[in-house]
């Protein structure tokens, strides 16, 4: 007898975030166990399922960051402390920071993109020694939309942590402009291993930059998102070319999907 | 064991079987054979046989002395593995905490004549939902595990089948727990496992002959000879890839009404969406798998973008994944040659023409 795939798991809302006017964290009591990189299908009751990326876990508290882009993910926004959540997981692939060893890391993440960036970036700050160095891109639309502010003075110390905004703002004293713009300006080794998420033409775009600076595809892993309603390879939503983005992904080394990616409508 | 019986016996295993399971094969409806739970031998579509072209499906009276002169249904055995619809979880709002209760299809069916072409499609959806997936689906797993398989033999293909090109053969090798050759005079049973063998023993039966084994094998190979379509898939999935921007996709485009009729009569299409049913004032919501094609407008959307908006993307992806993606996918192809989405496209596309259009490019 094989298991249900569908049945979900129940746990318990301990601290709800406010990110922006439209995306919270939710920090949720939980023993599960999960690797960066992967993602959580999450329910609420009477509405369906949303794909959510794993934004942190310290083997008691589960993290995730969830805008309310529709129907799923803004009743789940509705959840209060205290409530109870219902996910089923974890799925997908997840960030091998083994590959990065000895080397430069590079983070490239584009609005909620970085949600599935923060856990590995912490991870690399806890492991700090074992490459040669750590930085971290961030895009953000604009100045209100920005995530995690609350992190940023230790991120700032940790690492070569830099944010963009693509829209200037009064409040703003950082940079400005895409983030293609500030992966121009950065100083990165050829050598260096790039994980990167976010829309996908911030991701055709940034490519085309890190290979102005030498790096090649094959060191550039890349999380897509893409429709997504079984999570475990059966409903055929989430074919991308040749691929199911729910069970071989949701990361890809970009030498792989490039031929599918930078087409079309596949 | 291969053993013949008189073609009278026919009724007796069929009412063996019948005391086990629900059976479901062909039926005369409405001018179409179909599938249908079924009670008595009768209601088998005997004596009839299609006339299949592109587009064209008529049902006529056969001209030989054949029982089984009828060929595969117009639609495959999928729908009793996988309902078109069904829900698969219940969940019970109380006092702001969740209750679930978990379906489960609770069938044993005995599919009583299945052809080589859907033999082989349960086969590829058996590697979709269970064996080549890491997460393997329990209510698949469920209905096939009971599942008892009656295979027969075609001895003519209708003008559609191209089933020899896609690897596989009017007369099955393997998969079935009975199969069943008609002969001139007798049936030949050949079982496949202990299940077939327990009621073919029960038969009247005695040893196969080697002029009958030999029989059957020439009803299978007058079965190849009379194929009139085929599809070469010699290095097919490379030319796909190679001419994944060409403009033969807009023109195909052009004719696909995205309707959707290919993907529902494909044996091994498997594609569906998750849906909620709920009852707000009882606390209850039914989850529920209802099938969706990749020919439908919202199939692929991201934040109310569509992925695939021409209607050429979505063929191309229809056609990439049967003959190019699915063999990546699942080490096999995603076809296996029944020719049925030739019979019922309303535009007449035939897959096996634009395999050679392409093959041109
Ligand atoms: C691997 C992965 C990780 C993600 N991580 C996060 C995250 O950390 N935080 C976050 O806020 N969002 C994340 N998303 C996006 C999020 O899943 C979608 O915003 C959400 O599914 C939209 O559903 P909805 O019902 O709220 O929106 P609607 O627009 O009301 O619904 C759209 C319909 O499409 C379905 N759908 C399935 N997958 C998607 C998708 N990827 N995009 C849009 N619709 C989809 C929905 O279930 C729903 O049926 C992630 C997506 C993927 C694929
Ligand atoms: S693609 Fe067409 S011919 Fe091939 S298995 Fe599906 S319906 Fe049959
Ligand atoms: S190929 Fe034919 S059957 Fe399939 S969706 Fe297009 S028009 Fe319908
Ligand atoms: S989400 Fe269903 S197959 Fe990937």
């Amino acid at each position: 007898m094989v298991e249900n795939p569908y049945l979900l798991k129940e746990a318990e809302i301990v601290e709800k975030i406010k990110e922006t006017t439209d995306t919270y964290t939710f920090r949720i009591k939980c023993s599960d166990s999960f690797k960066p990189g992967q993602y959580n299908m999450i329910y609420y009751f009477g509405i369906g399922e949303a794909p959510i990326s794993i934004a942190g876990f310290d083997g008691e508290i589960l993290e995730h960051t969830i805008r309310a882009a529709g129907d799923v993910t803004s009743h789940i926004d509705s959840l209060k402390e205290g409530d109870l959540l219902y996910y089923r997981g974890s799925y997908g692939n997840f960030w091998d920071l083994e590959i990065a060893k000895g080397k430069s890391l590079v983070l490239v993440s584009g609005g909620l993109g970085f949600a599935a960036i923060k856990w590995v970036m912490e991870e690399a700050i806890k492991r700090k020694d074992e490459f040669s160095s750590v930085i971290s891109l961030y895009g953000s639309k604009n100045y209100d939309s920005l995530l995690y502010t609350y992190h940023y003075e230790m991120w700032y110390r940790e690492i070569d942590f830099k944010i963009t905004l693509d829209n200037p703002d009064p409040r703003w004293k950082g940079d400005v402009g895409l983030i293609t713009e500030l992966i121009r300006k950065t100083k990165l080794n050829k050598d260096s291993i790039v994980f990167m998420c976010g829309p996908d033409p911030m991701v055709k775009f940034s490519v085309i930059e890190l290979e102005k600076k030498g790096i090649t595809p094959d060191r550039i892993y890349v999380s897509m998102e893409r429709h997504m309603k079984c999570s475990v390879g059966t409903c055929g939503h989430c074919m991308f070319g040749p691929f199911f983005v729910c069970k071989d992904g949701p990361i890809f080394r970009y030498s792989e999907i490039r031929e599918f990616f930078e087409r079309k409508e596949v | 064991m291969i053993v013949t019986v008189e073609k009278s016996q026919l009724e007796k295993l069929f009412n063996l079987i019948k005391k086990e399971y629900e059976i479901v094969a062909p039926v005369l409806r409405e001018g179409v054979i179909g599938l249908s739970a079924v009670n008595s031998l009768n209601q088998l579509p005997f004596g009839y046989t299609e006339v299949e072209e592109k587009n064209f499906y008529r049902v006529e009276k056969s001209n030989d002395k054949y029982m089984f002169s009828y060929i595969r249904a117009s639609f495959p055995y999928k729908r009793f593995l996988i309902p078109p619809e069904f829900t698969f979880l219940k969940v019970k709002r109380e006092n702001g905490k969740l209750a679930f209760e978990e379906l489960t299809i609770e069938k044993k069916y005995a599919f009583f004549d299945v052809r080589g072409c859907d033999l082989r499609g349960i086969e590829v959806l058996d590697n979709v939902f269970l064996k080549k997936n890491q997460h393997p689906d329990s209510y698949y797993e469920k209905v096939r595990k009971n599942l008892f398989i009656v295979s027969v033999t075609c001895r003519k293909p209708s003008d559609v089948c191209f089933c020899y090109s896609m690897g596989v053969c009017p007369k099955p090798k393997r998969g079935f727990d009975i199969l069943i050759t008609e002969l001139d005079d007798v049936l030949l049973l050949e079982t496949g496992t202990e299940k077939g063998e327990k009621f073919v023993k029960k038969l009247d039966y005695r040893d196969a002959r080697e002029e009958e084994i030999e029989e059957s094998k020439k009803i299978e190979k007058n079965c190849i000879k009379s194929l009139k379509r085929s599809l070469n898939t010699e290095g097919f999935p490379e030319i796909l890839y190679r001419n994944i921007e060409s403009n033969i996709w807009n023109e195909i485009g052009k004719r696909c009404f995205a309707c959707t009729s290919c993907t529902q009569v494909c044996p091994t299409c498997f594609c569906f969406d998750i849906v909620e049913k709920n009852n707000v004032n009882e606390g209850l919501s039914e989850r529920v798998r209802i099938y969706d094609s990749c020919f439908n407008p919202d199939f692929a959307t991201v934040h109310r973008f569509n992925i695939r908006e021409s209607i050429a993307s979505r063929y191309r992806q229809w056609y990439m994944h049967k003959f190019a993606y699915w063999v990546d996918q699942f080490g096999e192809f995603g076809c296996v040659g029944c020719g049925r989405c030739i019979t019922w496209c309303p535009a007449s596309i035939d897959v096996t023409e634009e395999e050679k259009k392409i093959r041109k490019l």
